[in-house]
């Protein structure tokens, strides 16, 4: 008898195996941590200092138009259009534990119980995504998914090391979690397009 | 034995069924490639899901290429659902 459960699920998985999700949440996150860092680095005028934050904010607000328009160009052609019901719940204590870490962290800062250039601040963080990576590779039986939560603990003692204040660090992190993941996402787009020829209209007629 | 849907209960239906459940609505293309079903068989086994009214089939077009979409309807949703008790039910007893 089919699982219903897992095929339930196809959709959703359909939507992750095409790579989008990962190319542009992870481009997101690359962009609003280099888009601040570059900025260090750029001639101090104005153009120079705002604009790759204009950038970053304007991405912010079509990242959502400018999945859809990659869907509908290189993906729906090729595996078909769905469209997803709401969330599963397995989506909300993932996002739970991310918010309950930001707000912890922001709650110990605002009572000053953690000094604002507390040095362990962003590996901590690197930590609990990578316990957040191996949770879902456990999960979803994705290795991708345990390998990133290598990564991420290989990545908790680099950022202890580097320099510069707090802020800068959480920036070092958003690069070096955000990059991969957009590549993640591109390559397994680039493995999608080549294994799913474009086949005629997708009617039953 | 009698109680269960032999509608929902047909191997390519069920699974026609268990996708849809997990989408507000896909189209043709997406279920013949997650089903494996033939174009022919597949139409046939939607033709009856709709007969049945478990799905609402909607012929359309964007970008002026045809594009036929299916969603199921309450009464699936609630076809599947007591499908599975029965079939669970059925199961524990074994």
């Amino acid at each position: 008898m089919a699982d219903i459960d897992k095929l339930a699920t196809r959709p959703a998985a359909y939507l992750s195996e095409t790579g989008v999700p990962y190319l542009i949440g992870g481009f997101l996150i690359f962009l609003f941590g280099g888009c601040e860092l570059v900025t260090s680095v750029l001639p101090k005028n104005f153009l120079a200092q705002e604009g790759p934050k204009w950038l970053a904010v304007l991405f912010c607000i079509t990242n959502i138009w400018i999945a859809r328009a990659i869907y509908k160009r290189y993906v729906y052609p090729r595996g078909g259009y769905v469209e997803l019901r709401q969330r599963r719940m397995g989506g909300i204590p993932i996002a739970g534990a991310i918010g309950a870490a930001v707000a912890l962290f922001g709650t110990l800062f605002w009572w000053g119980r953690l000094d604002v250039e507390y040095r362990p601040t962003c590996p901590a963080f690197a930590v609990i995504f990578a316990a957040i990576a191996f949770t879902a590779g456990f999960r979803e039986k994705s290795a991708p998914a345990a390998w990133f939560g290598v990564y991420l603990l290989v990545l908790a003692p680099v950022l202890w090391w580097i320099p510069g204040g707090l802020y800068d660090r959480f920036l070092w992190l958003a690069v070096a979690v955000g990059l991969p993941m957009a590549v993640f996402g591109a390559i397994r787009l680039w493995r999608f397009v080549k294994t799913h020829p474009l086949t005629g209209s997708n009617s039953h007629e | 034995m009698n109680d269960v849907d032999r509608i929902i209960h047909e191997p390519a239906r069920l699974t026609i069924m268990a996708l849809l459940s997990g989408a507000e609505e896909a189209d043709f293309l997406f279920l013949l490639r997650e089903t494996g079903l033939t174009k022919g068989n597949l139409s046939s086994h939607l033709a009856k899901l709709e007969e049945t009214a478990y799905v609402e089939i909607e012929k359309t077009f964007r970008d002026k290429i045809p594009l036929t979409l299916v969603r199921m309807t309450d009464k699936g949703t609630a076809a599947l659902q007591k499908y599975r008790k029965t079939m669970n039910g059925l199961l524990r007893k074994l």
